[in-house]
């Protein structure tokens, strides 16, 4: 039954968050474009694969060729997990391992740029492929915000993928 | 392979820093961009270049061409205005302090909000110019007027000695003497007494109670006497009969006058009187008032005056400036400020950038950034910034203590002193022409 002491109406323009809003969103992007690019100035060649252009395997949907949309120069914090040797059947295998820490807002609002499982990276010399992202830090507890995508990548053998 | 080299656009302005500010056309447009707080000095053109150029000196005073500095332009204009308002509450405090005591009683005026003169008499009479930048007259002002206050309690000054008088009445004693100046000042407008309608119920002071006894001049001269034949010299004024005389030289009345008045004084003086609040009472209790005691008794009085009455004749200062608070100094324009004000104000402007960086800064503990987190320099900002304003202020503050023209007498004093001992030392026996 309704009850009219009950009601009430929701304002057309919501109030901003009371502690932290536009303004200190724009401020921690603003300082982590200067400390990432400025600053620490570590810089990733991401290289977007076309889905469309890229001739898969019917059966089990791989390409031994890839074909990438134009690379992108991005500044990222790269953290190296390290080579890691390994031996399979008497055989020495050497694997590497790299989380490359992208800073969400910069790469979506002004790259344009959106990370992929299975995008190809270049850091140094080598590239990597990138095996599981995650966006798991909220700006300020907010959900609609996060700060990073996380993207774990091991080094492509040869062969796998050719940027040049 | 060539690392390709892209230049992203930032989709959200950020705010930085520029390297300069910026001129407009107008002041108005400048204030609108500036957005000073207070816009105190929107109107200089001399302001409005010094700001401009401050955000150059902040630029690079805190390495904006290095890295970013989280300010606008607008930021470093408000230090700068904050810091010419500090500079100006400085020098007109010390000014007060050399110049309060002679502009005691001076016109003052009326403030706005930003603390100038509104317009008035003493707006008109500066013509634009400020009091806060004159070299006022020396005016003992405050020793003045407690000159006047003395003088008014010795009677010597402008206060009014009324006289009135108290009819005795036999066997009546005590007499309320505020009471009859009070029905006599009611009524004075018909009677014409000077104090008519000023007493109104103020608390007069007696200065003096005295009596006059016109029949001793009757006597002396009595009725059947007059100059140069005069009662018997030895029985007169005891036992005369007022009937024998004697011709006698000018300078024996003279020097019989003189003895009778003090004869009657002595004799008749056994009158006092005592006054407790309003209260004076006679003694002895008056017995035949007119015959056998005085007839009136008189005394004189004043009227403490209000101490903020306005004489009507003309002006004492007592709507004119009264302390600190009144002094006529407004806001020291932006152009009568010195190069080493102005450069007092860079400095602080830039202290004053440095403190408002540190609260941009240090508003979160740490910044988010992808894989940690950084924590920006808030804490060292704000206490540099704290530091070096009150470093500035008790600077400039103390310099001025030393300025006070009491201090410059005193060592002008001092110089005169120590140039005389030097002259000491001049031998002054070899002649040189």
């Amino acid at each position: 039954m309704a009850d009219d002491s009950n009601k009430w109406d929701q304002p057309e323009n919501p109030p901003p968050p009371m502690f932290f809003g536009k303004k200190e969103r724009d401020l921690v992007k603003q300082v982590n474009d200067e400390l990432i690019e400025r600053v620490i100035g570590q810089t990733v060649i991401y290289y977007p694969i076309s889905i469309e252009r890229t001739d898969f395997h019917r059966l089990y949907g791989e390409a031994i060729k890839k074909t990438f949309l134009p690379p992108i120069r991005v500044y990222a914090l790269v953290e190296f997990g390290g080579i890691d040797t390994t031996i399979v059947d008497s055989n020495l295998d050497k694997l590497a391992e790299i989380t490359v820490h992208f800073h969400q807002r910069r790469l979506q609002e002004d790259q344009d740029l959106f990370v992929r499982e299975g995008d190809f990276i270049l850091y140094g010399k080598s590239y990597y492929e990138i095996v599981k992202l995650s966006t798991n830090r909220e700006l300020f507890g907010q959900a609609a915000h996060r700060v990073e995508v996380s993207a774990v990548c091991y080094r492509a053998r040869k062969g796998v993928f050719d940027g040049e | 392979m060539a690392v390709p080299v892209l230049t992203p656009k930032q989709q959200t302005s950020i705010i930085a820093l520029p390297v300069t500010g910026t001129h407009y056309d107008s002041a108005a447009a400048w204030a609108s961009v500036a957005q000073l707080p207070y816009g105190v000095y929107t109107g200089s053109a001399d302001f409005v270049s010094g700001a401009v150029d401050q955000v150059s000196f902040t630029y690079k005073m805190l390495g904006g061409d290095v890295l970013d500095i989280e300010l606008s332009s607008s930021n470093v204009y408000a230090s700068y205005e904050i810091a010419t308002l500090e500079y100006s509450y400085i020098v007109n405090n010390h000014q007060a302090k050399n110049v309060l005591g002679d502009l005691l009683g001076a016109t003052t005026g009326t403030f706005n909000h930003d603390g100038d003169l509104k317009a008035g008499a003493l707006s008109s009479s500066l013509e634009g110019t400020h009091a806060s930048l004159k070299l006022p007259k020396f005016t003992f002002g405050y020793s003045k007027k407690i000159s006047n206050g003395l003088a008014d309690g010795a009677a010597l000054g402008d206060t009014r000695i009324y006289s009135a008088s108290v009819t005795l009445e036999s066997d009546v004693q005590h007499y309320d003497l505020q009471k009859i100046v009070q029905d006599a000042s009611t009524d004075g407008s018909d009677i014409g007494q000077a104090f008519a309608n000023n007493v109104d119920n103020k608390r007069i002071e007696v200065r003096r109670v005295y009596y006059k006894s016109p029949q001793a001049m009757w006597r002396f001269y009595g009725y059947y006497g007059g100059l140069n034949v005069v009662g018997n010299l030895q029985s007169y004024g005891q036992y005369s009969d007022d009937s024998s005389f004697e011709v006698v030289p000018t300078w024996q009345n003279k020097a019989q006058s003189m003895a009778f008045e003090d004869a009657l004084y002595t004799r008749a003086s056994h009158y006092s009187y005592e006054i407790r609040d309003n209260w004076m009472t006679i003694y002895p209790s008056p017995a035949d008032p007119g015959t056998g005691s005085p007839q009136k008794i008189w005394f004189q009085f004043s009227i403490p005056e209000d101490a903020f009455a306005i004489d009507p004749t003309r002006k004492d200062g007592t709507d004119g400036v009264n302390n600190y608070n009144t002094l006529p100094f407004g806001n020291i324009p932006y152009e009568n400020i010195n190069s080493m004000g102005k450069q007092w104000i860079r400095k602080y402007a830039l202290a004053t950038s440095k403190e408002m960086l540190g609260q941009i800064r240090g508003k979160f503990a740490t910044v988010p950034i992808p894989g940690n987190e950084v924590t920006l320099n808030s804490a060292e900002l704000t206490t540099q910034a704290k530091t070096e304003q009150e470093s500035l202020k008790a600077e400039l503050t103390t310099l001025l203590d030393e300025l006070t023209y009491q201090k410059l007498a005193e060592k002008d004093a001092q110089m005169a002193e120590n140039a005389q001992k030097v002259q000491t030392s001049v031998p002054m026996n070899i002649f040189v022409g």
